[in-house]
């Protein structure tokens, strides 16, 4: 591949070596060249190594990491489409079940025959199936609807999740037992019809309205006096809360025609209903909506009388229909909505007044990954009660509700009156007479004033009040003032000052709580606080920011878990897939995200309660109740599908740039390493022919010798 | 004068044109014969007493431009060393591939990034996972592969020195001995054109591997020097010997201290008795020896670096756990707090270990600067600046070795960093002795990240793995890599013949997937966070590579993430091998031009001795004639009768 230099001064004489040493060079370096040419032309490249790029090698590598790049990328959106696509069928199908059922529902109700009414269970069977199947799609192996955790079934089966599998209880099983509890009593009870908890007694003139369910029932929440002669009995003002729910009590003085008093009771989803009890001369036959009548007589006995009477049967009405309903929607909210469920405490429904929440006992329904864990405080107790003793006397009169601590010096006085012969005891007066408890070993309250210093935690260890202090209290110690206790801060949670060694009324009052001294989690419902007992593993976050701690409860004790990791809030979040450099897309998706949750939670409900002919209210009740959400929710579904439908639109836009990007690249990098076949055929030909006319003139030349003429 | 004189004289031609035809058989015979040079066989008038007798025969002469054969010889030489060194590095260049095929270096580091990203789209798939570590041992195992050929090179130029040292000898023998030959007979006077063939080949032997001067006396002895005017050959020759250590390894390499070095020297050792270390005082540099020196302790060793980074690189960016200093409120502070998780310490030795180092990147009125800090375990160890990437922007800090730790770490840091110079004052607040370090954003000084960095070598804590380990066989313990600065034996030196996938992963693959999160909650197997960190270290994070690569130079390293790296090194070999290739071929180019010349020159041409040939025949026989002529003469001379 040198070039000939031509030094017109040198004197060239070809000498025998020389012309040998020539010869072979030339040809040598013809048959390389040729050599060269030929492999270009078999390899369709005409470099055989990065060097004989040159300074084009930089280049050329660079474009084909970055062709190699974008076709790792085009791979992965392609992959991540299919995925979406699948998800946007699955959410599709849930969509339209939702959406089917509710408007199949709607039109139940509003036909007004009980037939149609009758098939919703079965529809909604069917629905509550297309659901569940589409939550638990399985693509490549993958569920699309558990978050990160892609090998696990994010919901359980359909006979499970209804009928519970070994020994634990399903949705439906969850629901009699609630029904029970809210009614306090089974719902087709001829001779015993269900109170709602409620209990309407009368002495003299005197009407006691008693909510003892607790959790469960019709609460009792507010009552309102328009008429002077209809009044709660001194010293309370209203409805008064008790250790296990709320009682009224009042006074019948001279009623008269067109007096009234109103009721306001609670229902377990919240909403409220108000009874207007009013007194007529003679009751009508329709009377008006909302409406009680109850005859009025001469005699205000048989007055309170009928006003038991009638309002005994409103409250039996209301709980065999919107009690009932509102029941089954509460008990599919425990179910769906905790982890794991929460159900009714205890062994017999019908007097339990709290909520446990056990997986041993129910089933859970969803198996993938949580959402955020639910955060709250922690507290360390839950107080029964001032405790008030003044040592000498018995209260005048006493406050209904409050609890008293009969201390010994008291008893042994003179004016122990009723309290004598309980020594370090409880007393509750209830407005008719006392109730006394022992308290437990290790129960705490906030001292009253009339012991040693007022304001302070004390313990009871079996025989007198010790002040909980030092490192059992610290500042910013918090607890929750239970029922029975000082009546103004009644469900508020109270921290402990150490600057000031009292309890103050914190300033950010949280609606969920959990016990450090026992496996307790609170939830305050707006009026009072539902303890429910947590089992293993059961998980909080405390605190918020860098100072989060997580909580689980483990072998029945609470523990710190170290700083929770942020799940995604969103669970789009849960998967990403790189498409871009610095480019991510999410796409994941939760069973339990809000908007599936809520189809899946209405669906099973309507499923899993049956309908029953003589009890058509019932079903009426809950179905005006879940048929709206399913509604709601197959709306808030269209969101979530909405959202994907962005990515998806993002991933085509990005699909089709990284296309266009790739082949302009590819067209690139050819560009600079392939050969032109043309210029090298021609090459190659050049070549030869120089290679042909060497060795010819060669061979004459060597014949051209003076030897030869000699 | 007399007829006895006319045949005298026609005798002395005869023999004259006998041994002329005698000078040109040989040359003939030896046309083709490389190193011969034609001969010439001069003749003169005799004179005896003012008066011509005849012819005269000379001694054997040959036509030789003795300069021109010096500027050969030297230009030789540098061919010599030129293809020599081409050559290796041509071998380089197909050894790191062909820019499309999967021998490629770049290729085999390309397929790696891209299995992993695989992995991102699908963690719980367990033929990606096998597929991604399959990959990941086939990098290694590459790496592997081009360190032992490396060596391999660097130990055949050790063993062409001892070779070349070996010719080298034996040809300076032959001078030595030509030398005095040549001087005998020139007394004498005989002819020692042969002689002088043969020493000439001698020379062009010696100058094949070292570039020699040399000078003729006027005795014929021819003295050789090299270069740098040690002598060679004199009267007596010199020796030239080579302590070879036959196998090299990365750790074998040069130094100017004899305690140090483990590669051979080359010493000359004077025929009285003196030795010089040729390497320190005149290396050859030109010739085959000069070409292998250049590529056992420069060219070589360069690759072995470029391999050494990559590999440093890969192991150390996928397992290095890195945590971000905490913003104060407004932002305007980042800090770092010693006594709390994770930089805390329970006992001696517990967190800092030697290679860590902290990070931090800020722009001074503009101008992006970056300073990292090391911690080692000895920081005045003055050789820790030669192996760090960047070491005008590096300080050391030593790493505590009792606990609680005096002075405490953040004022260790502070007080090492207010020693340099170009580093803003207000960057850092004095932490007056407490453990907080603390890095200010104000005014012109804009702090844009500070990080610590720690090689993790727990594969259950992630989401960083430790993928890579040294220690490829099995029947070595696998180490981990954790980038120790202060080891007398530099880890990072060799680690690329070392470097294999961590055996653990061998067993379980589900450890590219699955990690324990810092609240003790183990991921699921469809979470991608561990696979798409590490894809982002690959693919998306950017550092600072040593100046020993040859890439960029220390007061601008050269940037750029793994693969870039791999790119690079890539190219750069086949530039160089590129760019000697072609100057070998210029050099070929102008070699061939002065050989041309000398051939032209010196060279025997059959048709000139073919005329030569004729003329001599004539001679001899015009000469045959004379003497028939003269012994016709005589016999009518005595047939003179009365």
């Amino acid at each position: 591949m040198s070039s000939i230099m031509h030094t017109p001064s040198v004197l060239m004489r070809s000498t025998t070596l020389g012309q040998n040493l020539k010869l072979r060079e030339s040809v040598g370096d013809l048959q390389a060249r040729i050599a060269k040419l030929t492999e270009q032309q078999t390899s369709g490249f005409w470099a055989s190594s990065h060097g004989e790029l040159r300074s084009q090698s930089t280049l050329v590598q660079g474009l084909r990491q970055k062709m190699s790049t974008l076709d790792s990328y085009l791979r992965t959106i392609g992959q991540v489409q299919t995925r979406i696509e699948a998800q946007q069928g699955a959410a599709d199908v849930l969509q339209k079940a939702a959406d089917g059922l509710g408007i199949y529902a709607m039109s139940a109700l509003n036909s007004d025959a009980e037939v149609q009414l009758r098939q919703v269970p079965r529809e909604a069977f069917g629905a509550l199936e297309r659901i569940i199947t589409s939550l638990n799609t399985n693509i490549e192996g993958r569920y699309l609807f558990s978050g990160a955790d892609t090998q696990t079934r994010p919901v359980q089966d359909l006979y499970t999740i209804l009928n519970g599998k070994s020994g634990k209880m399903g949705l439906k099983d969850a629901a009699a037992n609630r029904l029970l509890a809210d009614l306090g009593g089974p719902i087709d009870d001829a001779t015993n019809p269900p109170d709602g908890r409620v209990t309407v007694s009368r002495t003299g003139t005197r009407v006691s309205v008693v909510h003892d369910g607790g959790a469960f029932g019709l609460k009792l929440k507010s009552a309102s006096f328009s008429s002077g002669s209809i009044q709660p009995t001194a010293p309370s003002t209203g409805v008064e809360r008790t250790s296990t729910g709320s009682r009224l009590d009042v006074d019948f003085g001279t009623v008269v025609n067109g007096d009234q008093m109103m009721l306001t009771f609670q229902l377990p989803t919240g909403e409220t209903m108000d009874v207007t009890m009013r007194a007529v001369t003679s009751r009508s036959a329709v009377p008006p909506e909302g409406v009680v009548e109850f005859e009025v007589d001469d005699d205000m006995s048989i007055t309170s009388a009928n006003f038991v009477n009638a309002l005994r049967d409103r409250v039996t009405e209301i709980a065999r229909s919107d009690l009932a309903g509102a029941s089954g929607v509460a008990a599919a909210n425990d179910f769906f909505d905790f982890y794991p469920p929460r159900i009714v405490a205890g062994t017999d429904p019908a007097n339990a007044t709290s909520h446990e929440i056990s997986g041993a006992k129910a089933i859970e329904w969803y198996d993938g990954p949580r959402g955020p864990r639910p955060t709250g405080s922690l507290v360390m107790g839950d107080f029964g009660g001032m405790a008030q003793g003044d040592g000498v006397t018995l209260p005048t009169p006493p406050a209904i509700g409050q609890r008293y601590f009969v201390d010994p010096a008291t008893e042994a006085s003179a004016g122990a009156g009723a309290w004598a012969g309980h020594p370090n005891e409880y007393a509750v007066w209830d407005g008719a007479a006392w109730s006394f408890s022992a308290p437990a070993i290790g129960e705490r309250m906030v001292s009253g004033d009339n012991f040693g210093t007022p304001g302070q935690l004390v313990q009871w260890d079996g025989a007198t009040w010790n002040t909980v202090v030092g490192p059992a209290v610290q500042d910013g110690d918090r607890v929750v003032v239970g029922a029975g206790a000082r009546a103004a801060d009644e469900g508020k949670v109270l921290e402990f000052d150490a600057g000031t060694n009292t309890w103050g009324i914190a300033t950010d009052q949280p609606t969920t709580v959990l016990d450090t001294t026992g496996n307790r989690v609170g939830h305050f419902n707006g009026i009072d606080w539902d303890w429910t007992a947590a089992e293993d593993g059961y998980e909080m976050v405390v605190g918020s920011g860098t100072s989060a701690v997580l909580y689980k409860v483990d072998s029945g004790f609470w523990t710190p878990r170290g700083t929770p990791i942020e799940d995604p809030a969103d669970p789009r979040d849960t998967m990403k897939a790189k498409i871009d450099d610095s480019t991510w897309v999410s796409y994941g998706a939760r069973a339990n995200e809000d908007a599936l949750r809520e189809a899946l939670k209405n669906t099973a409900i309507l499923a899993a309660v049956d309908f029953d002919p003589d009890m058509v209210e019932h079903y009426h009740a809950l179905t005006s109740r879940a048929a709206p959400d399913l509604k709601g929710s197959a709306a808030s579904v269209v969101d979530v599908r909405t959202a994907i439908g962005v990515s998806q639109n993002r991933l085509q836009v990005t699909l089709d740039r990284h296309e266009d990007v790739r082949s302009l690249t590819e067209q690139q990098t050819l560009r600079i390493e392939k050969i032109d076949e043309y210029k090298v055929a021609v090459e190659l030909n050049q070549l030869m022919t120089q290679l042909q006319g060497t060795y010819s003139i060669t061979a004459k030349v060597q014949q051209l010798s003076l030897v030869n003429f000699l | 004068m007399s007829l006895f004189g006319a045949l005298n004289t026609s005798l002395s031609g005869l023999r004259a044109n006998q041994v002329a035809l005698d000078v040109v058989s040989r040359n003939v015979a030896n046309a083709g014969t490389p190193g011969y040079t034609k001969k010439i066989s001069p003749r003169e008038n005799a004179l005896v007493a003012g008066q011509g007798q005849g012819v005269r025969i000379l001694a054997v002469t040959r036509q030789v431009d003795a300069r021109l054969q010096e500027n050969l010889r030297g230009e030789e030489s540098r061919s010599a060393r030129l293809s020599t060194v081409a050559d290796f590095l041509k071998r380089i260049d197909e050894m790191f591939g062909r820019p499309d095929m999967q021998t490629s270096l770049s290729y085999t580091m390309n397929e790696f990034a891209n299995s992993m990203s695989e992995l991102a789209d699908n963690p719980e798939n367990s033929g990606v996972r096998k597929a991604v570590v399959a990959q990941a041992d086939m990098l290694a195992r590459q790496l592997n592969q081009l360190s032992a050929s490396i060596q391999d090179m660097r130990s055949e130029a050790e063993n062409g020195l001892a070779l070349g040292v070996e010719e080298v000898n034996n040809a300076l023998k032959g001078i030595e001995s030509l030398n005095r030959e040549i001087a005998n007979r020139q007394a004498a006077g005989l002819t020692t054109a042969d002689l002088e063939d043969r020493r000439d080949m001698h020379l062009a032997t010696v100058s094949a591997n070292m570039d020699i001067r040399t000078i003729e006396r006027g005795d014929g002895i021819v003295t050789v020097f090299t270069s740098s005017g040690h002598v060679l050959v004199n009267e007596r020759a010199a020796q030239i010997s080579f302590d070879s250590r036959q196998v090299l390894t990365p750790e074998n390499a040069y130094s100017d201290d004899d305690y140090e070095r483990n590669v051979g020297t080359l010493t000359l050792t004077s025929p009285g008795g003196n030795q010089v270390d040729l390497l320190k005082d005149g290396p050859p540099r030109q010739g085959k020896l000069a070409a292998y020196l250049e590529l056992r302790d420069e060219r070589l060793p360069e690759a072995q670096a470029q391999l050494d980074e990559i590999a440093h690189t890969l192991a150390m960016a996928l397992s290095t756990r890195e945590t971000a200093a905490t913003p104060n409120a407004t932002g305007s502070t980042l800090s770092f707090d010693f006594a709390a998780a994770p930089l805390q310490q329970t006992a001696a030795g517990d967190t800092l270990a030697d290679g860590q180092s902290m990070n931090i990147s800020y722009r001074v009125s503009g101008q992006e600067r970056n300073l990292t800090v090391y911690f080692v375990e000895d920081p005045y160890n003055t050789s820790l600046l030669e192996r760090v990437p960047d070491p005008d922007n590096s300080v050391f800090v030593a790493v505590p070795t009792a606990f609680p730790a005096t002075p405490s770490m953040a004022q260790r840091i502070y007080d090492a960093v207010s020693g340099l110079v170009n580093v803003p004052s207000t960057l850092f607040t004095d932490p007056a002795g407490g453990e907080v370090l603390t890095a200010n954003s104000s005014g012109s000084v804009v702090v844009n990240s500070f990080t610590m960095n720690q090689a993790w070598t727990d594969t259950a804590d992630g989401p960083q793995l430790n993928l890579f380990r040294d220690g490829n066989s099995d029947r070595i313990v696998q180490q981990d890599y954790t980038g120790r600065l202060s080891d007398d034996k530099w880890a990072k030196v060799g680690l690329a013949g070392r470097i294999g996938v961590n055996t653990a992963l061998l067993e379980d693959d589900s450890l590219l997937v699955r990690y324990t999160r810092a609240d003790g909650v183990e991921v699921p197997d469809g979470d991608n966070s561990r696979p798409a960190m590490l894809l982002d270290r690959l693919t998306e994070y950017r550092y600072q590579y040593s100046a020993d690569t040859g890439l960029g130079d220390a007061s601008r390293p050269y940037r750029g993430t793994v693969l870039d790296l791999g790119r690079a090194t890539v190219t750069y070999q086949g530039m160089e091998a590129t760019t000697t290739i072609s100057l070998a071929e210029d050099q070929a180019a102008r070699t061939d031009l002065l050989n041309e010349r000398h051939a032209s020159l010196s060279g025997v041409n059959i048709d000139d001795e073919m005329a030569q040939l004729i003329l001599l025949q004539s001679a001899y026989s015009a000469s045959a004639k004379v003497m028939q002529t003269v012994d016709a003469l005589f016999d009518d001379l005595l047939s003179l009768r009365r």
